[in-house]
């Protein structure tokens, strides 16, 4: 009996496994294919923009726009100034952040958990939302002077918002179910507050953290046009100066690079503490 | 809970009822009384802490540093001729340069959205757009452009053009999928798919798209007058840091400050009218 039971079964059980693999097989294949061909149309596109930039640097003059080649060859003979404007730069960005990313998630905490003061500042941060930080550059350029200073306060203005605002939002969204079961286990305020609303906040934070760092790039640039002494910024300028236009073009290439590496930073940073703390990002 | 027999019951329950429901109120009223004035109270003393830090900081930096708020308010009444004649060439760079730029930002995002391959093979170019500081073009096009409006406009435009970009594609792709399959069941042709639901569904990311657009094109008109400006509220204040005319700078600043919030309150009340003609919100 088990033996005629057993027969059918296991080569049904067979063409099932060869079909299923077989099926596997052919998605694995599709998909594989689909990526390639993503990939290779990703690398046409820049080829185009690259190739397009070129032929119009062909007709163009040279003041007017340099083309790859140029920039590269502008990047390799300017490399000195533009390595030692690129540190300032960075370091400019990487102090000014700090400071306005520490000062947002303090801020925004307080007045995520406060529903007055919350109520109160909310004209004021509208306000602040509005005002375009980097037009109060030449107001700290006369207070703190040309060097690093301003650029930092600036940048540390421009990034505070973002980081602000994200997390009084992630502060206040909370698991309701969590909430009580923290309450109902006798946690204090300071524990609810730290385990339970600044953990569940980090996904908001470390949003608020990749905006942050993309403002506090254009506002540390944007110091450096108007006190330009140090940084990219102030390299550029000089090179509108004199319009040579390829040193403006490598030292922009540069401060893009400068900006991407934040970013992704700023990305990898969230990646590896929602994992950590394995939470899942924040919708939209 | 009673019996209809005993009347004078029930009307002592709905008198109990009446009474709680008084107290409560008026409670709920004397706290929410509390809350407002706390809430003024509050903002007033804001206010006045910053101007008196300003007052304080005056005090403490030499006037051609730091103004106080009686010599802006003063410059800001003896320029103010100076000042309302750079306030146009400002506003219409903004203007320009924030409907040019969130036009081609909702054309294209809608274009690119029609094919979700498109999508795909062009999101990491939209990302990385996102995080390029665009801002930093600004001398490249005064090279290329002069030192008139175009560059202004096309800065403006320029930075304007990225968040609706992708605010577009993402509120056009990201569909209700029960909706899209009832539409698709319902024998809705592509067409009427993207006029009934897509626009519709990508409403509120579009508009927060614009009023973070209108932001950034008021930054982007600004920082092109620091660069190259003879004319508008950025070159004026370069001109005062070159001058040493501070408090001018300083009152320039107050109506920048003045012009930046109502742009900012015209694109969120465009939001709100619209969203709330369609009934959406965001999230």
């Amino acid at each position: 009996v088990s033996a005629g039971v057993n027969g059918p079964a296991a080569t049904d059980a067979i063409t099932r496994e060869v079909l299923h693999d077989r099926e596997t097989r052919a998605v694995v294949a599709a998909a594989n294919r689909r990526r390639v061909g993503q990939v290779v149309t990703r690398v046409l596109v820049l080829a185009l923009f690259v190739g397009t930039w070129q032929a119009l640097a062909a007709r163009y003059d040279a003041t007017l726009l340099p083309g790859p080649l140029a920039v590269y060859r502008a990047l390799v003979r300017g490399s000195r100034v533009i390595a030692d404007a690129a540190f300032a730069t960075t370091v400019e960005i990487a102090i000014g952040f700090a400071i306005g990313a520490a000062a947002g998630v303090v801020l925004g905490a307080f007045l995520g958990q406060s529903r007055l003061a919350k109520r109160i500042c909310h004209p004021f941060l509208v306000v602040y939302q509005a005002v375009p930080k980097t037009g109060f550059a030449p107001m700290i350029v006369l207070v703190l002077g040309f060097g690093l200073m301003p650029k930092v306060a600036l940048a540390a203005m421009s990034s505070i918002f973002p980081v602000l605002e994200n997390t009084i939002v992630g502060v206040q969204r909370v698991d309701e179910d969590t909430l009580r079961l923290f309450r109902g286990l006798g946690a204090s305020p300071l524990q609810l507050f730290f385990k339970l609303r600044l953990i569940s906040a980090l996904p908001h934070i470390t949003t608020g953290f990749r905006a942050g760092v993309i403002l506090a790039t254009v506002s540390v640039v944007v110091a450096e046009f108007v006190a330009g002494r140090i940084g990219l910024g102030a390299v550029m300028m000089v090179g509108t100066a004199q319009l040579d236009s390829a040193l403006v073009f490598a030292a922009l290439f540069v401060l893009t690079l400068i900006g991407l590496a934040y970013y992704f930073a700023a990305l990898l940073f969230e990646m590896a503490l929602l994992r950590w703390f394995n939470l899942a990002p924040p919708a939209a | 809970m009673t019996s209809r027999g005993r009347l004078h019951h029930e009307r002592t329950e709905d008198e109990l009822f009446q009474y709680f429901y008084e107290r409560e109120r008026s409670a709920d009223g004397s706290r929410r009384r509390r809350e407002l004035f706390a809430t003024i109270v509050g903002r007033v003393a804001l206010v006045f802490a910053f101007v008196a830090t300003w007052w304080v900081a005056s005090a403490i930096y030499p006037p051609i540093l730091v103004p106080g708020p009686q010599a802006t308010w003063q410059a800001l009444i003896h320029e103010s001729a100076t000042i309302g004649r750079n306030v146009p060439a400002t506003l219409v760079e903004i203007v320009l340069g924030f409907v040019a730029g969130s036009t081609l930002g909702i054309v294209f995002g809608a274009l690119i959205a029609q094919s979700a391959w498109a999508e795909v093979v062009l999101r990491p170019f939209v990302v990385v757009s996102q995080a390029v500081p665009k801002i930093a073009l600004a001398p490249i096009l005064i090279i290329l452009l002069g030192y008139g409006l175009a560059p202004k406009v096309a800065i403006a435009a320029l930075i304007a053009f990225f968040p609706l970009l992708e605010n577009t594609i993402t509120g056009l792709r990201r569909v209700d999928p029960d909706s899209l399959r009832l539409l698709r069941s319902l024998g809705a042709g592509r067409w009427q798919i993207f006029v009934k639901l897509r626009v519709f569904s990508a409403l509120p990311l579009v508009f927060a798209g614009l009023r973070i657009a209108a932001v950034l094109a008021t930054l982007g008109a600004i920082v092109a007058e620091f660069v190259a400006g003879n004319k508008g509220l950025g070159a004026l204040l370069v001109i005062a840091l070159g001058t040493f005319s501070t408090p001018l700078m300083y009152a320039t600043m107050v109506v920048l400050t003045a012009l930046a919030l109502v742009v900012y309150l015209a694109a969120q009340w465009l939001e709100r009218k619209a969203l709330g003609r369609y009934n959406l919100s965001i999230e």
